[in-house]
């Protein structure tokens, strides 16, 4: 992988180019697409080529997915991911958290492993055991193992998820067989003190770049930016920085204005879910749209419900 | 040649230069157009309207409520509401959506039943034809189906319908080769509600020309791929761990991609399952035409389909059906049938 910043705004907010796969240069800040199994939602194999490229060759893989049918021994036989879903053109990055079907769940972690709410049911992850999953699905990058907790934890147990993902990021980066790129997972809650804490010490690790969690379980939308700013103030410039658990528009904006480059489309997951099509203009014309007032049919200024019976 | 039953109406315009007819208008569950036509598909029948139109075997007989000399009354798959559907009526809303086949509207039996409903059935429909053919609006534009009916009576009997209920292989075929041999030739003869690929090469060998086929796309939601060795059960959980393709002999996108094992992990749990299986099992009905087609064409057919029968049946136990329809159709399948058993002990 190769990262470059190619311009700053005034502020912390950045441009720049990653690549993933050969020459395929895929401009950040950019959309790193949900999949399910590995295939992107709702969209088959053969139909990718009509998406745009090369954009839309930066796919978001759970490696807690497979769990459901596929032993780490049967995927690496097939040789790895790029194999297994016949996608050799994409780049993927493994986060165990997909925050569509797989979530982080802090009361059943332990000092040995992470714990999820997966499709087939609640499952403590170890280093170990998902350290075999990466160097058998050989992804693009991949995330260290993280303790993410949500923001009504105390104190005392935020602390906790900290120590635990610094541990467990060392313990990953020396299971590690593969030469997929690594992001250095970053937790830290609603703390300040604990996320610059964090940022500061996986900083000091050799790592490709920077995962940042724990956002989108509960932090207020105000207290956002503050953390934000605690954690890519104290990271190097030069590496990329991915995040989970920001998904509206304006969320996405608010991670961009403090430097983060990588986000999740799980919006848009949502939204086709719910049949809704976006409808908002891209171009920076301000529109005369009376400011976004749902109306009885579950459409705004922004999308339309397609579900709802005027568009039968 | 094949007909998809689809399950959403939708005009498709891409109507062209293809040798037979048409693509009429439908979208296939889970599947695009693009798709279709990289899988080869020509026909498409259209199913909203078409279970309004002839209420198909599979949901008809249980929303049908009641047959009159006026029409079919049967429950509104929307809302459940009783509605009457006449001949007339029919042709006019398949007028309006502009099929490029349409169908008459007939009066269907389950074909369990047998005695005077039967015949009953079979004037009704002859009846309703002749008042379809009236009401047809545009018959430069749109091809009328007649649909011969008649249960599994052979006295009695262009559409071969009625014929996907409970009744044994035996009385199956034969009702096929009385109709066929009784139509004109220069007609295509389509047989309604059959899918399985053994059905229709026996079909095919006496003499019927179209199939609809709502097997493929319906057996790839409960796990299942067409193989030429019969099927494949994705669930099985000896697939977890088979890095093969579904079937090495096929060339389709989901062959040149995929392993069992991968398909596996999906096929129930997730769509993309059963849409990678449709996609593989409609490829495999297609090429199964394409090749039935060309057998034919060169002459060859009676080594297709031993060579077919060879596949499907490696032991040699063709079901006993399929040899006596053989028979009728002039070909020779001796050496596909159980020429081991005899030598075994
Ligand atoms: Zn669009
Ligand atoms: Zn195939």
């Amino acid at each position: 992988m190769k990262f470059g910043v190619k311009a700053w705004s005034k502020g912390r907010a950045r441009a720049g180019v990653i690549q993933l796969i050969g020459e395929m240069e895929i401009e950040t800040p950019a959309l790193v697409l949900s999949t399910r199994k590995g295939l992107p939602f709702f969209i088959s194999p053969d139909l990718f080529p009509s998406l745009p490229s090369p954009d839309s060759h930066f796919l978001h893989v759970s490696p807690l997915h497979f769990l459901e049918g596929l032993t780490p021994k049967t995927i690496s036989n097939i040789g790895g991911l790029h194999q297994m879903l016949g996608l050799h053109e994409f780049g993927f990055a493994a986060v165990p958290r997909d925050s569509i079907v797989c979530l982080p769940d802090c009361d059943s972690a332990n000092k040995t492993g992470a714990s999820f709410e997966t499709p087939c049911g609640r499952l403590l992850i170890k280093p170990v055991e998902y350290m075999k999953m990466i160097s058998s699905m050989n992804p693009n990058l991949w995330v260290t193992l993280a303790d993410e907790v949500p923001a009504w934890v105390s104190e005392k147990r935020n602390k906790t998820s900290v120590d635990r993902t610094l541990r467990w990021l060392d313990d990953c980066i020396a299971l590690n067989s593969i030469g997929g790129a690594v992001l250095g997972a970053i937790v830290g809650g609603s703390s300040v003190e604990e996320r610059r804490r964090c940022a500061q010490e996986v900083a000091k690790r050799n790592v490709s770049g920077y995962w940042i969690g724990g956002f989108g379980l509960g932090e207020s939308m105000d207290e956002r930016s503050t953390l934000l700013n605690a954690v890519t103030d104290n990271l190097p410039e030069q590496k990329p920085r991915k995040i989970c658990g920001l998904e509206l528009p304006e969320e996405v904006l608010q991670g961009i204005a403090s430097g983060v480059d990588l986000f999740h489309s799980t919006y848009i997951y949502h939204l086709t879910n719910g049949g809704f099509a976006l409808t908002f203009p891209l171009d920076r014309t301000v529109g005369n749209v009376s400011t976004s007032q749902l109306s009885d049919i579950g459409s705004d200024g922004t999308k339309i419900n397609l579900k709802a019976t005027v568009y039968r | 040649m094949l007909m998809l039953v689809v399950e959403n109406g939708m005009h498709c315009n891409s109507l062209t230069e293809r040798s037979w007819v048409l693509v009429v208008t439908g979208t296939i569950k889970g599947l695009m157009t693009s798709q279709l036509e990289e899988i080869g598909c020509q026909i498409i029948l259209g199913n909203t309207y078409h279970l309004a139109l002839r209420p198909t075997s599979e949901v008809s007989l249980l929303h049908l409520a009641d047959i009159t000399e006026k029409g079919v009354t049967f429950q509104s798959p929307v809302d459940g509401k009783p509605m009457l559907l006449t001949p007339e009526e029919s042709i006019e809303i398949q007028n309006r959506i502009g099929a490029d086949i349409i169908m008459a509207l007939d009066d269907v039996v389950r074909t369990t039943i047998t005695g005077p409903r039967i015949e009953e059935a079979m004037y009704r429909t002859l009846r309703w034809i002749d008042r379809c053919i009236a009401a047809h609006k545009r018959p430069n534009e749109q091809n009328l189906f007649g649909i011969v009916q008649g249960g599994l009576d052979p006295v009695l009997s262009y559409a071969i319908g009625g014929l996907a209920g409970g009744e044994d292989k035996d009385s199956f075929w034969r009702v096929v080769a009385q109709c066929t041999a009784a139509l004109p030739e220069d007609k295509p003869r389509y047989v309604m509600g059959v899918g399985y690929p053994l059905d229709i090469v026996v079909c095919s060998a006496l003499g019927a020309d179209m199939y609809d086929c709502v097997y493929p796309t319906r057996t790839a939601r409960f796990g299942t791929a067409l193989v030429p060795e019969g099927v494949l059960k994705l669930k099985h959980r000896t697939m977890a761990d088979d890095t093969r393709p579904i079937d090495p002999t096929c060339t389709c996108m989901v062959c040149k991609n995929y392993t069992r094992a991968y398909i596996h992990c999906l096929v129930t749990k997730d769509a993309m399952g059963s849409q990678l299986l449709s996609y593989h099992n409609l490829y495999y009905m297609m090429k199964l035409s394409r090749d039935l087609h060309s057998a034919i064409i060169e002459g060859q057919f009676p080594e297709f389909v031993r060579s077919f029968l060879q596949k499907m049946f490696p032991k040699g136990d063709v079901p006993e059906w399929v040899c006596n329809a053989m028979e009728v159709a002039g070909i020779d399948i001796s050496l596909c049938c159980a020429p081991f058993s005899s030598s075994q002990d």
